[in-house]
């Protein structure tokens, strides 16, 4: 109702954007943090570890509270007093032999160095497969996407399934990717190229369907030929958009591999993850699922970091 | 750009002024009527063109029926078993076929999205206003947002057991960041002008609160539903698949363990179009949200 009101009253105002006078109530309200659209890098820091803190200290104290176990030892909630010493040293058992640290399968010792590495090598299988499928999905997803939003007939051709595919649960066809490409390496990486691909297409249609109409016109009006056009006017000004598309990828890669690990993988940190909760081990499932969240985060922000220089160029660009 | 940008919202502008008094301006419009005007007939050729490459491939057998179903064999599948299958109940997951497991699903997806908005909105509608509270939502939320919460997942079936309650804290836990960041950002990008031009015409407080900003920033809060919503179906079949005690994703998983390929096909088809079906009507509902226009989507 007052929609139309304020539309005609925004003209008017636009014209002469000076502050009315008599600050009622209701205007505090609005003006004086009109301006603030971002955070504090400081006080985000300072928040961050105050969360971190917080939610430590509530693990341990939900630890000390619920005393009850999954089986005789092994707690409901491990406290840190756990999580830092027995699950490094009986993470060990996951090492594979190698580098002067035998196996604890060939009669090996339960040690730390043992547990660190066996962190370290599932973790490197994981990271690898992100990998491997961001590189292969990224690149065939954009082509396929590149190639369909071509003419506006692929466009409008494809939009439909492009809008059925954005849905799509393909979280539910892992058992279907490894009876087709099977649990090893193979079969996770496909699976998570697959995800990460159906993410860049319909990012990259998206992205040319919202490019600015006066770019391609200008360029045609100044003679610039189709390819031309797509090449030097629409590539360049997709990119900005294709920095959320990355970054959605990326936590979508990193979803799909933990799931395929969950379900079938052999090795890597979702491996472990399951391996262990059929042993009732909540306090390695826990230690493992800090080091996703770690990396998760490293690889997150290293990814935002290289990203930031697509959308320098724009003039609002929002960071 | 912005300049041109600016340009163009005049025009625009002034046009809705001249004809403002016609009758059936675009804003009064069924919203079902405007989103069936606004599709394309070529858009449904395309779906025709994929379905019509799967036949054509099982047809000819340049794959094997074990690798891809034909779509008959498909359809007849899902027609045989939805409402009622034996293999379905034989395999303790309930008294009704499929469609009884799309229902579970469908309201463990929806039900928590509802969570997630109410938890969700609030937060970051504030976070925009308080720094206070933004500098420990933000940090948590973002980190929550970032990370592959479906590691969680097997914690929760430690600690519930094998229930719906797990399943749905983790699709709350996914769908909250989402919305978060857009009710947030919704605040953030509300033109200060709508607010300030609604004082100037004299509204008060309460008004103001309920018609520009709760108005003004409903569309963009729903554009964050959508794609927290178009998430929910993937991670609600993977955790299923984990342990649930019915559901799509148990079936698949079932459907797996006896490698029937076309009763896999037809599980996750069949959640596709009812994925697909409720983010339609979510659109229709945003751009009856949106029919006065802040967001160009």
């Amino acid at each position: 109702m007052t929609a139309p009101v304020a539309e005609r009253a925004k003209e008017k105002l636009s014209s002469d954007p000076a502050p009315v006078a008599g600050a009622s109530k209701a205007e505090k309200l609005v003006k004086p943090k009109a301006n603030r659209p971002k955070l504090n890098s400081r006080l985000y820091t300072l928040g961050s570890v105050l969360v971190v803190v917080v939610l430590a200290g509530l693990w341990q104290l939900v630890g000390i509270i619920d005393t009850r176990e999954v089986r005789p030892g092994q707690p409901f909630f491990p406290g840190w007093q756990i999580v830092l010493t027995d699950t490094v040293t009986g993470l060990a058992d996951y090492w594979r032999g190698g580098l002067g640290v035998e196996s604890v399968s060939a009669g090996g010792e339960r040690t730390y160095i043992g547990g660190l590495l066996a962190i370290v090598s599932h973790g490197w299988d994981t990271m690898m497969r992100i990998i491997a499928g961001l590189l292969i999905g990224a690149v065939i997803g954009s082509l396929v996407a590149l190639v369909v939003s071509g003419s506006v007939w692929g466009r409008r051709l494809f939009a439909m399934p492009t809008a059925f595919l954005r849905t799509f649960p393909l979280l539910g066809l892992i058992p279907m990717f490894q009876l087709w490409f099977g649990t090893a390496f193979a079969g996770a990486v496909t699976f998570i190229a697959v995800a990460v691909g159906v993410i860049f297409f319909t990012g990259v249609v998206n992205a040319v369907a919202n490019v600015d109409a006066i770019y391609v016109q200008n360029a045609k009006t100044l003679g610039a030929r189709p390819i031309r056009t797509y090449v030097t006017v629409v590539l360049p000004s997709i990119l900005p958009e294709m920095r959320s598309t990355i970054q959605l990828s990326l936590a979508m890669a990193w979803t799909a591999a933990i799931a395929s690990e969950f379900v079938g993988a052999q090795s890597g940190l979702g491996y472990i993850v399951t391996h262990a909760r059929y042993f009732g081990f909540v306090d390695r499932m826990f230690l493992i699922g800090i080091v996703v969240v770690i990396m998760a985060s490293l690889t997150y922000y290293l990814v935002s970091r290289v990203t930031k220089r697509l959308v320098v160029w724009m003039p609002d660009a929002q960071g | 750009m912005a300049a041109v940008k600016a340009g163009e919202s005049t025009t625009a502008a002034s046009e809705k002024a001249t004809h403002g008094a016609a009758p059936k301006s675009p804003g009064r419009q069924n919203p079902v009527l405007r989103v069936v005007k606004a599709s394309d007939p070529l858009a449904l050729a395309g779906m025709i063109i994929i379905l019509a490459a799967w036949y054509v491939v099982t047809e000819q057998g340049w794959v094997r029926p074990v690798f891809l179903p034909a779509p008959e064999q498909v359809f007849r599948f899902a027609e045989a078993h939805f409402l009622e299958s034996r293999l379905v109940q034989t395999q303790n997951l309930g008294d009704g076929g499929i469609l009884e497991n799309l229902i579970y699903t469908t309201t463990s997806v929806w039900l928590a999205v509802l969570l997630a908005i109410i938890v969700a909105v609030p937060i970051g509608l504030a976070s925009a206003r308080v720094q206070f509270l933004r500098m420990f939502s933000d940090p948590s939320l973002l980190t929550l947002g970032a990370v592959p919460v479906l590691i969680l997942m097997p914690f929760f079936l430690v600690w519930f057991g094998v229930s719906r309650n797990g399943q749905l804290l983790l699709l709350v836990l996914v769908a909250v960041p989402i919305i978060y960041v857009y009710a947030q950002r919704a605040v953030t990008n509300l033109d200060p002008v709508y607010a300030q031009s609604a004082l100037v015409l004299g509204v008060g407080r309460v008004r103001l609160i309920k018609d520009v900003y709760l108005r003004g920033t409903l569309p963009e809060i729903l554009g964050g539903v959508r794609i927290a919503l178009a998430g929910s179906w993937s991670i609600a079949a993977i955790a299923e698949l984990m342990g649930a005690p019915q559901g799509m994703g148990r079936l698949i998983s079932t459907f797996a363990a006896n490698t029937n390929i076309t009763g896999i096909f037809a599980t996750i088809l069949i959640l596709a179009i009812v994925a697909t079906l409720t983010d339609i009507t979510l659109k229709a509902v945003f751009m009856f949200a949106n029919r006065w226009g802040s967001v160009n989507k």
